[in-house]
């Protein structure tokens, strides 16, 4: 059971240990708080660590920490602060599933003969005849799904999800009835390892460069008028109103970033409608035919309720999907995740 | 089935004796040793008791004995304490490589304060040798910490050698005894020892308590500041339960000490044979002969001993790696480091300290149970290629 320290996976844990299962805790160390006060909001440090440790304590099971501090620098950190620097928006949670979590921790249940990892994520694994499926949490507001899409197939398998079938407010109720120290405790929904969710300090002090003005360039509007200047694509992401130094009068947004130019595009809300676009690093959790219309549904964030969209190969490596609807902000960085109903069967990373 | 123990280096089970001995003084017998009145007097007698028990352990006569609250404050006393009124006669500590967190952070602390410390590397036995002591020996080197048995890899140094080396250069002579005091015969007179920690909650006595032994005409600053308790060396209310329980820790040691030392001997000796016997690649760190009897540390080649101490935790058999203190972080023991070991073995490191539960039956047991989950991990390291990856990273020896 990975154990954040946090609400939900010391519920989930309780939950598996009054099922009767044999139950390990894991705490994953990810990487190093500058600040006590960082350190304690948000999950996979020291303080975490301590918390996960009490409620796994409370529950009569052990607990043990899982360095990954490497692991995570090299797949997450820096992935993330090269994403920006390419002009793109990353998805850090994703990738930290898939390329840091998931297989490290199966690679250590096995050297201690468990037999299938456990996590506080709403979302459910279902197996059958045809394999594992990845389906959305029941509770709509909770739904994680979206950020499980890169976990390979044959990891989803040893999978389960304690809390896919529950909602919220019912977690916070069995924390409080178990009386599990964490049972108040504030959600994180940043970035972990970025301070005071300042992803633009953090690049700053990162890469002093940045801060000099080293990848600073022109704002421009879509017919290519230079509006003013900017200190840098990095600091910017498509989509963004707020921030961009252009006085008041018209509300304008980023609708492209291009880093050979160092150029950062503003223009109206329509123009951040996108037509077709396309995704590679696809991860195929079902194999379908992908061709014509079948139901298929995309997200491209998070928070958002997705639209019916077209899906064809575009390569041997990238799928083209076309919206029925303009979508808003097509993010080249961030994950689109594409749904059969409430069944994840395909993700990528849109380019 | 009931855990197996095998970390008594950690720390180690209260004797009932003492326990015993101790709920008197926080039931019935509760008084301050300062007051006047019968509490106070019969605390007073108390504490002189248990300070006449400690000291005697180790040869030493009780009014030499300050307590404490345990071996780290104790080493913090001797190295700050003695390096603070010494200044004027020099500016040089030395201390081994391989000393427990206490020495060489207070050395660290020294640095801070204008002393120039010379960290002593041991031999390939973890053996820190008289030659490379004198080797370190400068003008003004005024203080030297050399522990008498380290906490890894159970070595026994050669204390009294090394206190020779150092009055013949005009220093003083502080050795960290907490893993030998109980364990092995001390005598600070015959040995030449100037300064020596001790510690309760290794020897069968309650974990807060453990003093520092400074040899008479000594003068040490105090570090910290109040009423006339200890001399003033280390002030505040005694713990006397505390320290009527290290007393009787020390006097239950005298009596069981050398048969206890036997015991452990011949069981460390079988739990080892057992283990070359079932498993190849196992490497035994430290001396081969001159450790304490009750610690066996080894390397199982091809094991990341984390993953070993937790399987075996779930096995109900309690062992460690490195240090406790060491233990959650990724970084090799800088004891095993600095006996030579390569990353990759100081990972596969486990620590295996026996003691008083310790039985022939867990003897037998504990080495099966090892034996299968070594087997098993190398096995699936074999099978897994990413694993072997992993504690290559880990090793920072390839880009993985």
């Amino acid at each position: 059971m990975l154990m954040s320290g946090g609400v939900d996976s010391s519920v989930a844990a309780a939950l598996l240990v009054e099922q009767g299962h044999q139950v390990v805790g894991f705490t994953l160390k990810l990487w190093d708080a500058e600040d006590e006060e960082h350190a304690r909001k948000v999950c996979c440090t020291t303080v975490m660590a301590r918390d996960a440790g009490q409620v796994c304590a409370q529950l009569g099971i052990p607990h043990y920490t899982l360095d990954l501090r490497e692991e995570f620098k090299r797949e997450v950190i820096e992935r993330f602060e090269q994403d920006y620097l390419l002009g793109r928006t990353p998805n850090p949670c994703v990738h930290c599933n898939s390329r840091v979590k998931w297989g490290r921790v199966w690679q250590k249940a096995q050297m201690l003969k468990l037999d299938t990892i456990a996590t506080g994520h709403y979302a459910q694994t279902q197996v059958d005849e045809e394999g594992v499926h990845l389906r959305r949490g029941l509770d709509p507001d909770k739904d994680q799904s979206y950020f499980l899409w890169e976990v390979p197939r044959e990891m989803l398998a040893v999978t389960h999800f304690p809390l896919g079938g529950m909602n919220k407010s019912e977690v916070r109720e069995i924390a409080r009835r178990l009386a599990l120290p964490v049972a108040e405790k504030e959600e994180s929904q940043e970035v972990c390892f970025i301070p005071r969710d300042d992803y633009r300090g953090w690049l700053k002090s990162r890469r002093p460069d940045l801060a000099e003005g080293s990848l600073a360039g022109e704002m421009v509007d879509e017919t290519g008028k230079v509006l003013g200047n900017h200190e840098g694509f990095p600091f910017f992401t498509v989509g963004q109103r707020k921030g961009l130094g252009l006085g008041g009068g018209r509300k304008l947004f980023v609708t492209r970033i291009d880093p050979d130019s160092r150029r950062v595009f503003v223009g109206d809300e329509e123009h951040l409608d996108g037509g077709s676009f396309r995704i590679n690093r696809v991860n195929l959790l079902r194999k379908l035919p992908f061709s014509g219309e079948n139901g298929y549904l995309v997200k491209i964030r998070y928070r958002d309720p997705g639209v019916a969209v077209k899906v064809e190969w575009a390569s041997e490596t990238e799928l083209q999907l076309t919206p029925d609807k303009p979508l808003k902000s097509v993010t080249p960085g961030q994950s689109a995740v594409i749904y059969i109903g409430d069944e994840v069967v395909a993700g990528g990373i849109i380019i | 089935m009931t855990p197996i123990y095998l970390d008594h280096s950690a720390t180690t089970p209260v004797d009932e004796r003492v326990v015993v001995a101790m709920n008197e003084f926080m039931l019935e017998k509760f008084g301050n040793p300062s007051s006047l009145h019968s509490f106070g007097r019969t605390a007073r007698a108390a504490l002189d008791q248990a300070r006449n028990q400690t000291a005697s352990l180790i040869g030493a006569k009780p009014e030499n004995l300050y307590f404490t609250s345990g071996g780290t404050e104790a080493d913090n006393l001797a190295l700050l304490g003695i390096s603070k009124l010494r200044k004027s006669q020099g500016d040089h500590v030395i201390v081994s490589q391989i000393e427990h967190s206490a020495v060489l952070n207070a050395a660290s602390e020294l640095e801070r304060h204008r002393f120039r410390v010379t960290r002593v590397a041991p031999d390939r036995n973890g053996t820190i040798t008289p030659e490379a002591v004198v080797a370190a020996m400068e003008d003004g080197t005024i203080l030297v910490s050399i522990m008498h048995v380290n906490n890894e890899v159970g070595t026994v140094n050669d204390i009294t050698a090394i206190a020779e080396v150092v009055h013949a250069r005009g220093a003083l002579f502080h050795t960290d005894a907490v893993q030998s005091f109980g364990k092995l015969e001390i005598d600070v007179n015959a040995m030449g020892i100037d300064l020596l920690s001790l510690s309760g909650h290794k020897i069968y006595g309650p974990k807060g308590i453990g003093a520092l032994y400074v040899r008479n005409g000594l003068e040490i600053g105090a570090r910290q500041f109040g009423g006339h308790q200890e001399s003033g060396v280390r002030p505040g209310t005694e713990n006397l339960p505390g320290i009527v329980g290290l007393g009787v820790a020390a006097a239950i040691c005298s009596e069981e000490m050398k048969n206890e030392a036997d015991r452990l001997l011949e069981l460390r000796d079988e739990f080892y044979s057992r283990l070359v016997e079932d498993l190849d690649d196992v490497l035994l760190n430290g001396h081969p002969t001159n450790r304490l009897p009750g610690n066996l540390n080894v390397s199982f080649l091809g094991v990341e001993g984390d993953s070993l101490l937790q399987a075996l935790d779930l096995e109900g058999i309690a062992v460690s790696t490195g240090s406790a203190c060491s233990s959650g972080s990724t970084k090799p023991s800088h004891v095993l480091t600095a006996i030579g070991l390569t990353d990759e073995e100081a990972h596969s490191s486990l620590r295996l300290t026996l003691g008083r539960s310790t039985s022939m039956q867990d003897v037998i047991y504990a080495s099966r149970v090892i034996s299968d989950q070594v087997s098993r991990l190398r096995e699936m390291a074999g099978l897994t290629p990413h694993r072997s990856r992993g504690i290559a990273s880990r090793a920072g020896s390839s880009a993985g």
